[in-house]
């Protein structure tokens, strides 16, 4: 084990970290503003995979346009999910669980449905290896942990300057209180599962490249989306979860490089079980709302 | 006993009789072997409702039908230990795993459990994809033996199956609903309502929800085992976080509100996905449409369907 190994293992970590975190993200959101924690959210990234599969492989369009297609055509039927369903169950936490897994699952045999059993691929646009401090790198995952990170910043700054993204956060601070000073909470919600959707098309889209699509993908994205924004402080809008989500990426790419990859799946749940069990207001300290 | 309660015990003992004499209405292997999981799953729902009343939904319980199957095929194919046994020493693995997991996770309330449970069902299944050297991890394990009496090999008969089975579920059953009938049930049902007041007339939180927890692992780790020495072969897969889905399915279509919903909930869905030949892949594509349905206009399950009707009928 030497410096490069250990230099990989980061660089790997936080890649994988930082398009988790474009998972994770639209999951807290949703959480802070609906109080429903949307089972089915993983599906949304299998579905912008899915997307741009069919639109760059199947309709030939180019890999970034499609991305973009796929994204607004996900957070369409986030809009949906909202309309029809997630708003009926807003802070009812059982009904609320149940319609989510329901949704999980008729989306993910849709798909298989839809697609068939057999391997599905985009072919990679960016090819090669860069050399970063004697470390080398396939370029592919370099551009998309960029991309990743120029979108979080991006929902960042509109979280904190632009007056949607300010109703957003007045919401998921207090719901009653936003709502007297005017601000509809439908239309926040809606803005909410957009954002939401958009970002985990916008995931599955990015990482399509890298891994096979597979309908069951997005389940364990969402457990570790889940994991991170449970690491985070649940429902804390933004700082928890981007901790979250590096932390993971990295315990992540650590353990599976040192001990495999089976045990480091289970580390990483019993992490978050005994995190939870002792700080269930996150690990880094974010202030817990019920 | 009022005319509701007469009517109700009737109609139980009519269906035992019916589930006793079915084999021999009808003997036909598919139709058993059909019936036969659908018991399986039947305690399983019943215990994922026994929890579900002290105010804790779970989405784990197919972790400890894991642990029991695990146990219970382990101890036949290592130490030759008889599958009667097994049942019993399987289903006492998961109770006393659910015991020490429960006194620690019970306390957490609301998502929180919902989130560590869900990880319970997801460590259980890589756990024992994990420990190759004596689960053989994805192979799973083969050649489990199965029951026999005395010389009698139950084999590939389902008819002998079928009893067992059934004679579990009735025994898991009439446990459960003693339990809830009890004071026992009282004290989870209150808790289920307001745990803070409950705790303020003396009833230990913790303590009596970790005995539902442990009542309806216990149970489910019985039902893991048989199913183990049924199909003879155990695979992670079996016990992941779908079987732990299905059990909730189960449970909330029925009705989540009374003691037989999830017994309903149980033979319809699975007879429906049945009947409509759906191959195993795509019967999520009919599970949460019916899970949103039933959602959004049957809050109280299938088994508040006559009772609505009826209501209206009579306005």
């Amino acid at each position: 084990m030497n410096a490069q190994d250990i230099l990989a293992m980061v660089i790997n970590g936080l890649s994988s970290g930082l398009t988790l975190m474009l998972v994770a993200l639209g999951l807290t959101l949703v959480f802070g503003i609906l109080h429903i924690i949307n089972l089915a959210h993983g599906e949304l990234y299998m579905l912008g995979a899915y997307c741009v599969w069919w639109l760059s492989e199947l309709m030939g369009f180019n890999y970034w346009f499609a991305i973009v297609l796929a994204m607004i055509l996900i957070a369409f039927l986030g809009v949906l999910m909202e309309r029809y369903l997630f708003r009926r169950f807003r802070a009812i936490m059982v009904p609320s669980l149940v319609v989510s897994i329901g949704l999980m699952l008729f989306l993910q045999s849709s798909i298989l449905l839809g697609t068939g059993m057999g391997d599905k691929e985009i072919e990679p646009v960016f090819h090669g290896q860069v050399t970063f401090l004697g470390t080398s790198l396939s370029l592919g995952r370099v551009i998309i942990g960029a991309v990743a990170t120029v979108l979080v910043i991006a929902v960042i700054l509109f979280l904190k300057y632009a007056r949607p993204g300010q109703a957003i956060r007045a919401v998921a601070q207090d719901a009653e209180a936003s709502s007297l000073q005017g601000i509809s909470m439908n239309s926040v919600s809606r803005l909410t599962m957009i954002i939401g959707s958009a970002l985990a098309a916008a995931a599955g889209g990015l990482l399509g490249p890298v891994f096979h699509l597979d309908y069951m993908m997005g389940f364990p994205v969402l457990l570790k989306a889940l994991l991170a924004i449970v690491l985070g402080g649940m429902g804390s809008v933004v700082g928890g979860v981007i901790l979250g989500s590096l932390v993971i990426g990295l315990v992540h790419s650590f353990a599976t490089t040192l001990i495999g990859p089976e045990i480091a799946e289970i580390i990483l749940f019993l992490i978050i079980a005994f995190i939870l069990l002792i700080r269930p207001s996150g690990f880094f300290g974010m202030e817990l709302r019920t | 006993m009022n005319k509701n309660n007469r009517i109700k015990s009737l109609l139980l003992l009519v269906f035992t009789i019916i589930g006793f004499l079915f084999p021999v209405i009808r003997n036909d292997p598919y139709t058993l072997s059909l019936l036969l999981i659908i018991f399986v799953f039947i305690v399983a729902a019943v215990g994922f409702r026994l929890i579900y009343i002290t105010g804790r939904l779970t989405i784990g319980q197919a972790a400890f039908m894991g642990v029991g199957a695990y146990t219970s095929a382990l101890l036949s194919l290592n130490f030759g230990i008889n599958p009667w046994l097994g049942l019993l020493i399987g289903g006492i693995a998961a109770g006393i795993l659910a015991l020490g997991i429960g006194y620690i996770v019970l306390r957490v309330g609301g998502v929180y459990f919902v989130i560590i449970t869900l990880c319970l069902a997801e460590i259980s299944k890589l756990f024992w994809l994990w420990w190759r050297p004596v689960t053989y991890g994805n192979s799973g394990l083969i050649d489990v033996p199965g029951f026999s009496i005395a010389s009698f090999q139950f084999g590939i008969n389902k008819i002998p199956y079928y009893y067992l089975s059934l004679i579990i579920m009735l025994v898991a059953l009439f446990v459960m609903y003693r339990m809830e009938r009890s004071r026992i049930g009282i004290a989870l049902h209150a808790l289920g309502q307001n745990d803070v007041l409950a705790e303020h007339l003396g009833i230990n939180r913790t303590r009596y929800r970790v005995l539902a927890f442990t009542t309806a692992s216990f149970f489910c780790g019985v039902v893991g085992s048989f199913y183990a020495h049924y199909i003879h072969f155990v695979h992670p897969d079996q016990f992941g976080v779908m079987p732990s889905i299905m059990i909730q399915i189960y449970g909330i279509a029925g009705g989540i509100g009374v003691f037989f919903g999830p017994i309903v909930g149980s033979f319809v869905v699975a007879g429906l996905t049945e009947f409509l030949k759906i191959a195993k892949e795509f019967q999520p594509l009919i599970y949460g449409p019916l899970l949103v349905i039933i959602m959004l206009f049957l809050p109280k399950g299938l088994i508040g369907l006559p009772q609505m009707f009826f209501k209206s009928s009579k306005k």
